[in-house]
């Protein structure tokens, strides 16, 4: 028997290894193959990163409503998106352009709105009584108008939140309206807490009796708790419970994205700086809706729109009646024959007749009160029959002098007075051509000169008895002719603006001495002018006596007379010389 | 900037409410108000260099009708102990306060003002009982409200060392 030697030993040994890695094979081949598969998958990263992204969508999609993975991704989220961002800002830009312009136009749309319902406020208690009330409220107090409508029709606003660490008061973050009135935002903080605690220690030590909210005049104060931190709004007027909820949303955020900092605070706030946008967005406000009343714009509107029609009434009826007095005034008109008198909506039309004499309807249209550029009017000349017309007419063609009177008889045209022979004859010529005149009369009309008048006067002797200074009977009939013709010398002298002086001239015959015979003269010279002075021979002649005496040859009885002599000169002047 | 809340205790009338309003206001008044529940004030110190709002919480005074409450204290991050030097007992109602907010809040940093340093030679509180309170690492002021003797510098030390802490 050979013994092993020692040499061999090592053989020995990698034959026992082999022999046992082979058995291992044997015996544990399939998990040894599994157990190397599964280290190449943990060493591969690249196989590993395979795996994880075939299991990344089911696993996120599982932890959706984790706010866990929501706020851990968020800061990576951001990161990668500033940096894509500065990288190629303009891919965003296109990326976002669809959607800002809808949103600009959505905020604009709203900002007026907004604009609106602000201006409907004002002007809706602007023309009421409590309008007027607020009027004077607003005058005592110095606030805008504006805004005490404001804080009337106001049906909550959040003025004012405060972020407070929990257990040492101090004031994380703090935000606040611009009309709010902010005091010392760390002492309220302060003594927030203070009271908290106070109302806490003093009527329970359960969560749920904590001081949630307090009532100061017209300010309400909701108090939210947190685990850490407070959340305190300051709020005018009454706001929904549900407002609550919102709160408590944004605290439990708070606590979620602030959570280590507010667990190690140590009284350095500038890390909540970032809760400013959480904090602002509790700043809600509500209005009074303008709800079933009509939008006072609409109603300004209306009232304008009324008013309008009111003065558009008014004035149509003021129309209707000028026109109708219009008719009415044309058609009374003398001169005037309307047959055309149409109302075209504002628009009027006239058609007529009418005289060259009659009043011209274009001023009558003018006094109207119409505007005169909305009234078409044609007029067709014509005569009228009308007294006046006719007579007005024949004025016009006769021409007649200051001495003649015209005058219509019926369809007979009168003239009387005194006319020059020429001018009688022509308006016997011219008289019946008149329109409206059938026939002329001028038996009235008296033709003659001045210088005839005299010389009928001068031809008329007066004759006496001897010796004797009174008219007889026969001679005394001559007197009221004379009368008559120095009547009318008197009226032509008159209307020529002359004066008459009428000298009676007493004569004598042989017989008798001269002192007898110049008392003769006189008394028969004073005899006649007596007997014409008193029937009246008119206001522009006198009467004259003659002293100078005539004697006449013979003793014939026409030397026994009073001749007179006529002499015309202007008025106010030295007598004339016989014309 | 650094804000930090410090609580002012002491027993009744010890002079906590006078020694806030000098040091925020730097007035006195000799008119006697007794504190009801809390009153917050604020006041703002730079120390070296660095400025720290102090919220200081005006507790009413501690005796036997109504004990400090808890919620008051909590988050406090130091608290003076004011002292009357003319009423002896005011010392052991700080030391039992001391003792309370230790227990509730662990050891803080403090310090103790013995007010009324105007009158000292009316003080009923002798150097020897303070002496041993230095000892044991008691920061200890003399003051007065109505002076304005150290009242500064107690706020300014606690302010200090609230600093340090926080560094």
């Amino acid at each position: 028997m050979v013994e092993p030697s020692s040499k061999n030993m090592p053989n020995l040994t990698t034959d026992m290894s082999e022999d046992l890695s082979e058995l291992r094979n044997l015996l544990l081949a399939p998990e040894q193959t599994q157990l190397d598969r599964l280290q190449e998958r943990l060493d591969d990263p690249v196989l590993r990163t395979h795996e994880v992204s075939r299991l990344l969508p089911g696993a996120l999609t599982l932890q959706k409503d984790d706010p866990v993975l929501t706020a851990v991704l968020t800061p990576h989220v951001e990161q990668a998106f500033f940096t894509s961002l500065r990288r190629s800002p303009q891919a965003i830009v296109d990326a976002i352009a669809p959607i800002m312009g809808p949103a600009i136009r959505q905020a604009i749309r709203q900002a007026l709105q907004s604009l609106t319902q602000s201006l409907n406020q004002t002007v809706e208690h602007s023309f009421s009584l409590k309008g007027l009330r607020w009027r004077i409220e607003a005058w005592t107090t110095g606030r805008p108008f504006a805004e005490v409508v404001l804080l009337h029709t106001l049906r909550y606003r959040v003025e004012q939140a405060f972020l407070i660490h929990r257990d040492t008061g101090l004031l994380l973050q703090h935000v606040a309206t611009e009309t709010a009135i902010v005091r010392d935002r760390e002492m309220v903080s302060g003594m927030l807490t203070a009271i908290r605690n106070f109302v806490h220690d003093s009527f329970g030590a359960q969560r749920e009796r904590d001081l949630n909210s307090f009532q100061v005049g017209e300010f309400t104060v909701w108090i939210q708790q947190g685990t850490n931190a407070l959340l305190a709004v300051v709020i005018r007027g009454t706001a929904p419970e549900t407002f609550h909820d919102f709160l408590q949303d944004t605290l439990d955020y708070i606590h979620l994205t602030q959570a280590d900092a507010l667990v190690s605070f140590n009284g350095d706030a500038s890390s909540f700086a970032s809760t400013q946008p959480n904090l602002e967005a509790c700043l809600q406000s509500q209005y009074e809706a303008p709800a079933q009343k009509p939008s006072p714009v609409l109603v300004v509107i209306g009232l304008l729109l009324l008013l309008g029609l009111l003065l558009w009434g008014w004035g149509s009826y003021r129309d209707g009646q000028r026109w109708d007095s219009l008719v009415d005034r044309l058609k009374s008109e003398p001169g005037l024959v309307l047959t055309t008198a149409q109302d075209h909506g504002g628009r009027y039309e006239l058609a007529g007749l009418r005289d060259p004499l009659a009043t011209d309807p274009t001023s009558l249209i003018a006094l109207s009160g119409l505007q005169t550029d909305r009234i078409r009017s044609t007029w067709s000349p014509y005569y009228a029959l009308d007294p006046r017309f006719i007579l007005s007419r024949a004025r016009t063609m006769l021409q007649p002098p200051d001495t003649v009177n015209l005058a219509l008889e019926g369809e007979v045209l009168v003239a009387s007075g005194i006319a020059q022979k020429d001018w009688a004859q022509e308006a016997r010529r011219i008289a019946p051509f008149v329109p409206g005149v059938i026939r002329y009369e001028d038996t009235k009309l008296r033709t003659g000169s001045i210088a005839q008048l005299i010389a009928d006067i001068e031809h008329i002797t007066i004759l006496f008895a001897s010796n004797s200074t009174v008219i007889d009977p026969g001679e005394a009939k001559k007197i009221p002719a004379l009368i008559s013709v120095i009547r009318e010398l008197d009226d032509m002298a008159v209307q020529s603006h002359q004066q008459v002086t009428v000298e009676c001239r007493g004569s004598v015959d042989a017989a008798g001495s001269e002192l007898t015979n110049r008392i003769l003269m006189k008394a028969r010279a004073q005899a006649v002018c007596s007997a014409l002075g008193e029937s009246g021979v008119g206001s522009a002649t006198t009467l004259t006596t003659e002293t100078a005496s005539i004697r006449r040859p013979g003793n014939q009885p026409t030397t026994r007379s009073v001749s007179l002599s006529v002499t015309v000169h202007p008025a106010d002047s030295a007598k004339a010389d016989h014309p | 900037m650094m804000h930090k809340k410090i609580c002012m205790l002491g027993g009744f009338a010890v002079g906590k409410t006078s020694l806030v309003r000098r040091f925020v206001t730097n007035l006195f008044s000799e008119q006697y108000h007794t504190t009801i529940g809390v009153t917050v004030e604020k006041k703002s110190v730079s120390v070296a260099g660095e400025d720290v709002t102090l919220m200081l919480w005006d507790l009413y005074g501690d005796d036997e009708f109504q004990r400090i409450r808890e919620s008051y204290l909590r988050g406090s991050s130091g608290y003076i102990l004011v002292v009357d030097g003319t009423r002896k007992e005011t010392l052991a109602t700080a030391l039992d306060l001391q003792r309370t907010v230790e227990g509730l809040l662990g050891p803080i940093p403090f310090a103790l003002i013995v007010n009324k340093s105007d009158v000292r030679d009316v003080w009923e509180i002798d150097d020897a009982a303070l002496s041993e309170l230095r000892q044991q690492g008691w920061t200890i002021f003399f003051g007065s409200a109505k002076t304005g003797e150290g009242v500064e510098a107690i706020f300014s030390a606690l302010a200090h060392r609230l600093l340090q802490q926080t560094t």
